[in-house]
């Protein structure tokens, strides 16, 4: 407790602990931050190998356990999705449906490449503060630290809430044009990151009459819309009947999120270490 | 320095993102051409713009994303000119928004390789009507988008594509400009290197490596062949480009595709930072000026987060010089100068009675809170010392000139002894709740502690040791609680921890600990007995609080929804005042002292029919008006810095106050039942107690909009005279006492008029008219300002600027010497005028304010400030109690 009991003698030893941390303890955790980071942002761009450097693709094929209606296979390249295809079993028409994207169209996954950016600019703070800088004060490594896991938990963030959106932006979202054949009218896609996954929203619509007694009431922004939800689109009003998510591991992202976690936990630990001496510091005899 | 501790670290920076908040005061600068001075300023997501006159925020606008980058770009449709903002942050696109209403235009989209945006430049073309938008992504892509007269007309449509897109390699861009002498090439500044590239097909001409431990931050032309380049500890280097980069040479472009690592070119001249360097918590912001109109002055002008901002002047010709000097700063200034030029120097609310010996600087004070219902504030000091103490009275005793200047110990106070350091929160819970016990303050310490008083007796209750870090905040669980922790406060600590402590039990009945990370935010499910803890990083801790069990630990999506699940029973407070700000004009303009007068009477009407009916009741009605009136309100700049405080004002409240305690008296024939009763009928609906509570709705409305705030900086009063202290402390002491062992509606009135004295004191334009100071002062017992009142302004969705010193002086005005000789003159004109020449919503409200209330003081019988009135009405009352 910092009291006026800390005796000069007490006092003395403390500003050598503090001394220590700042010089050694300091860059020593930098190094392992800037390691572990590093390590994770080998993840988001995994060389191939092959000397062109271009990103290695993986394939990942989406299911459920609940479910069989939809199946999807999408191929994964850094953080672009470069081919999909959509199988649809409609239980109504017993039709199946079968979708892909179209040879000119990939489709970016913002997450991952948000997620890549934020842990790059990270190893860049962390960079700059080599071993051959000398830390003066606890608050400049303080100050270090909550720029470190600014961008930190925005990364883990990025991954963990996929952003909500609206049933007419998810139908406007450039997404519904990249297939082939066309998706028809009444089906609306959706592709997000959650936490290590990645994830396919299906949604059947069913259009509602203009003259329909059920009371319209359009639905907010939400990551997962359910059946019921409603919302109106060049006039027309659609109601969805059905909603199919189908989701798939992708173990790298599970990886960097570890990675993430492990990282923010050291940066606080180093903070909670500063933080202490901060009570000794501002202490003035009474 | 007696009061500079106010501004130990200048401005109200927000901690996580002053960087952005200071560059992007930059577009400020440049829309000084305009003929509106108008500031954009980006917080993280949020965008705010002001009107810099006024210190009022205008427009706000949130977007989900973050922006790192805003630039100012403004255009000429015909004989029209618009204003843009183009902005890259954390997203792949740049966004177009409207620089009047904040929307988002249309945005300027990638094909190729789309990834964020890490800098921007745009470049002006006088010849046609096409401007382009330059800019490198994170990744090194150079990206060319070109805005026509077309597109400016666009609105909400389809995206621009770029027009070119070409890798440069360079990795960590800071900053991208275009040189407006040649308009031939293009300075890419990289933390590790400079590079020139020519603007017609981006091929690289030259690429400067930094210096050993150097990291750059940005760069400009500041001629054809030099340019200016800063690092992130606020230096910059001036540079001659070598020959290969300036077309006007033969040798142009001649190292075109040759190994790109050319020599060093020759430093000509170093800039001299301010010699006296503190630490910044961030590196300062720089940028360079090309007057372009009127002066051809080449300003390089830099901000840190000291609050410091300097301005060199880059001469022309720059060889001839001595470069091994550097060149010197032509001037400088910081608002922690600022506030050491004042004179009087501002001092804290409770600064006479926080003088310590033999020291010059008076206790900090740590934490406070102020208890409306009795009039006082409570000032937890860094020694651990509680201080109690009337809030007018301390207030007039910093502010206003008068007789209490020569009493020592005054204003009465009260001091609770009990932590062993700094006290670090502060809560009074019968405000937040009545079910708790009204002589209960909660205090904590940085010594673990929280400490229960009685602040009536001054006792210490009892002392809870159940965190092992500092107390950080001390909260109230909402009414639906169980029974047991409805008499708990929740604490929260720097150990990560949270504690139920029950006051009724005396003992801490559940304490989460084990946090991983400090703890953001705390919010509660009663209905499911749940205590919700957020912390920074963004889990989610779920606490049973009966049995202290920990229920689940999420993260992500589902964190975000329990949280947003707790929520949802409580009203957005943003949209309401936002909503108020609307109708702030509708208000005012409807505004008017025959209509507040109506709603005092109803009010009165309602009061005096329970008078009648029961006697009892009007003591739970009057101290209701009581609560609004004045409320003190502490706020930090800084986390090492102690408390200033803000006297908001409600003047709608004052003046109900002021007329229900008038009729109430009972000497007072005035308004008499019949008059009332003539009142509530002439008002259209029947039913006088409808009426009044739609009135006070309505009332409620307006009152939220004329929100006044002033705060104030205030004196530290030296010349103290020993003898002065005469009879008058007694006196006042036995009056103080009896006034704190009975907070009773007739000291109330004491209150409300020293309110009322205090807000008239301040307002007053002095200085302006000597007659009718001398009235004010010698009749009215108005009291004169002993030092500049610093005033504040609430605007747009609750944002709130206040006046620093210095606000209404030139920079470069050189202070007079002999500062004690000029000191009253100075006073009276930085009150007077100073105050009405400022800002003009802030006068606005001002004199409407002062007129409404001196109105209602006219219609008074007996009302007055004059010292004499003060001192003997209270004591009357006192006598016949």
């Amino acid at each position: 407790m910092a009291t006026a009991a800390a005796s000069g003698a007490e006092r003395r030893v403390l500003e050598e602990e503090f001394k220590w941390l700042l010089k050694e303890e300091v860059h020593s955790v930098l190094k392992q931050l800037q390691d572990i980071l590093k390590e994770a942002s080998r993840r988001f761009t995994l060389p191939s190998g092959t000397a062109d450097g271009a990103t290695k693709q993986e394939n990942f094929v989406l299911g459920s356990s609940s479910t069989d209606q939809v199946k999807g296979v999408l191929t994964l390249q850094g953080d672009t999705l470069c081919q999909a295809e959509v199988n649809l079993k409609v239980t109504r028409t017993n039709q199946l449906l079968h979708f892909a994207f179209r040879d000119d169209k990939q489709w970016k996954m913002q997450q991952i490449q948000d997620a890549r950016n934020h842990v790059n600019q990270a190893i860049y703070l962390l960079a700059n503060r080599g071993e051959n800088y000398t830390f003066q004060t606890g608050s400049e490594v303080l100050k270090l630290m909550d720029a470190v896991m600014l961008q930190l938990t925005r990364a883990r963030n990025r991954l963990t809430t996929p952003a909500t959106m609206t049933l007419p932006e998810v139908a406007t979202s450039g997404l519904t044009k990249m297939f082939t054949p066309s998706l028809p009218a009444d089906v609306l896609l959706n592709f997000y990151v959650n936490v290590n996954k990645l994830c396919l929203l299906v949604y059947q619509l069913h259009a509602l009459q203009p003259n329909s007694t059920k009371n319209f009431r359009p639905a907010g922004s939400s990551v997962l819309h359910n059946p019921g939800a409603m919302f109106e689109l060049n006039n027309q009003r659609f109601e969805v009947s059905h909603v199919h998510k189908v989701e798939c591991v992708v173990p790298w992202l599970n990886d960097a999120l570890v990675f993430f976690t492990v990282s923010l936990q050291l940066c606080q630990q180093l903070k909670d270490k500063i933080s202490i001496f901060s009570s000794y510091w501002n202490f003035r005899p009474y | 320095m007696p009061a500079s501790h106010q501004s130990r670290q200048g401005p109200l920076y927000c901690p996580y993102t002053p960087c952005i908040q200071i560059r992007l005061g930059a577009p400020g600068r440049c829309r000084h051409t305009c003929t509106e001075k108008k500031a954009v300023l980006v917080l993280t997501c949020e965008m705010c713009l002001w009107d810099v006159n006024d210190g009022r925020c205008v427009e706000f606008t949130k977007l989900a994303c973050t922006h790192t980058g805003i630039q100012f770009y403004q255009f000429s449709v015909g004989t029209q000119r618009e204003g843009r903002l183009l902005c890259h942050g954390h997203y792949p696109e740049v966004l177009v928004v409207d620089a009047s209403s904040l929307d988002v235009l249309y945005t300027l989209v990638s094909k190729i390789s789309p990834d964020w945006i890490s800098s921007m430049s745009i470049i002006r073309s006088h010849r046609t009507q096409e401007d382009t938008v330059v800019a490198v992504s994170v990744t090194g892509i150079l990206k060319v988008w070109i805005i026509t007269a077309e597109v400016h007309r666009m609105q909400d449509t389809e995206p621009v594509f770029e027009e070119e897109s070409k890798p440069i390699y360079c990795q960590n861009c800071q900053s991208i400009s275009f040189c407006a002498f040649t308009q031939r090439s293009l300075l890419v500044v990289c933390a590790k290197y400079w590079r020139v590239f020519d603007a017609g097909d981006y091929s690289l001409l030259c690429s400067v490596p930094s210096e050993e431990g150097q990291t750059w931050t940005g760069g400009d032309f500041i001629a054809a062949d030099k340019v200016i380049i800063w690092t992130e500890d606020g230096q910059s280097f001036i540079y001659k480009l070598p020959a290969s980069c300036i077309p006007a040479s033969d040798s142009f472009r001649i190292d075109v595709g040759k190994a790109v690592e050319n020599a060093i070119p020759p430093l000509l001249y170093s800039v001299m930072p301010k010699e006296d360097k503190k630490l910044l918590i961030c590196p300062p912001v720089t940028k360079f000026f090309y007057g372009r109109r009127v002066s051809f002055h080449k300003l390089l002008i830099q901000g840190d987060s000291s609050g410091r901002l300097s301005i060199w002047s880059v001469p022309d010709d720059l060889e001839q010089q001595d470069n091994i000097e550097g060149l010197r700063i032509t001037t400088t200034t910081s608002l922690q100068e600022a506030f050491d030029k004042l004179c009087p120097l501002p001092a804290g609310i409770i600064d006479q009675l926080s003088v310590m010996p033999n020291t010059t600087e008076p206790l900090k004070v740590t934490a406070s809170v102020y208890i409306p219902s009795h009039g006082r504030l409570v000032c937890g000091r860094e020694d651990g010392s509680i201080i109690i103490v009337p809030a007018t009275q301390t207030a007039i005793v910093q502010l206003l000139q008068g007789e209490h200047m020569l009493r020592r110990g005054w204003p009465p106070h009260r001091t609770l002894r009990g932590h062993r350091n700094k006290v670090t929160c502060l809560l009074y819970p019968h405000q937040v709740s009545s079910r708790y016990d009204q002589r209960y303050l909660i205090s904590g310490g940085v010594d673990f502690s929280v400490i229960v008083w009685d602040i009536f007796s001054g006792e210490m209750k009892h002392i809870f040791c159940v965190h092992g870090g500092e107390i950080t905040q001390l909260l109230v669980p909402p009414d639906s609680c169980s029974t047991r922790v409805q008499h708990c406060i929740c604490s929260v600590a720097s150990d990560h921890s949270v504690g139920l402590l029950s006051l009724r039990e005396r003992k801490c009945i559940m304490l989460a600990s084990r946090h991983l990370f400090p703890i953001q935010v705390i919010k509660w499910r009663p209905s499911d007995d749940y205590l919700v803890v957020g912390c920074s990083d963004g889990s989610v801790y779920v606490w049973q609080m009966d049995t202290g069990a920990l229920d689940r630990c999420v993260m992500g999506i589902t964190a975000v929804e329990i949280l947003n699940a707790c929520d949802e029973a409580v009203p957005a407070a943003v949209d309401a005042l936002s909503h108020s700000a609307v109708n702030l004009k509708q208000a005012m303009t409807r505004r008017s002292l025959a209509a507040l007068k109506t709603v005092a009477h109803h009010k009165l009407q309602t009061l005096a029919t329970n008078l009648l009916a029961s006697e009892a009741s009007d003591k739970g009605n009057l101290p209701k008006y009581s609560h609004n009136s004045l409320m003190v309100q502490a706020i930090k700049t800084n986390v090492t810095d102690s408390d200033i405080h803000l006297l908001f004002f409600d003047v709608e409240a004052l003046i109900i106050q002021l007329l229900t305690e008038e009729a109430s008296r009972p000497n007072t024939a005035l308004i008499s039942p019949e008059s009332l009763q003539k009142a509530s009928g002439s008002s259209d609906k029947g039913g006088s107690f409808l009426a009044g509570k739609r009135a006070a709705v309505l009332f409620q409305q307006v009152k939220e909009t004329i929100k006044e705030n002033i705060k104030e900086h205030l004196l530290d009063d030296d010349d103290e005279d020993e003898e002065a202290m005469r009879q008058k402390r007694d006196e006042s002491d036995p009056e103080y006492r009896s006034s704190k062992s009975k907070p009773l509606t007739l000291l109330e009135y004491n209150l409300t008029m020293d309110t009322a004295k205090l807000f008239m004191s301040c307002l007053h334009a002095w200085g302006l008219n000597a007659g009718l100071d001398e009235v004010c002062l010698d009749r009215l017992g108005m009291l004169k300002p002993h030092c500049p009142v610093s005033f504040g302004l609430l605007s747009r969705g609750g944002h709130m600027s206040l006046m620093l010193p210095g606000f209404n002086q030139c920079v470069n005005k050189v202070p007079s010497e002999n500062v004690g000789v000029d000191r009253k003159v100075s006073i009276s004109e930085g009150l007077g005028k100073g105050n009405y020449g400022v800002s003009r919503a802030v006068t606005t409200q001002h004199l409407l304010s002062l007129i409404s209330l001196a109105n209602t003081l006219m219609s008074m019988t007996n009302a007055t400030f004059i010292g004499d009135h003060m001192k003997k009405a209270p004591q009357r009352y006192i006598l016949s109690y």
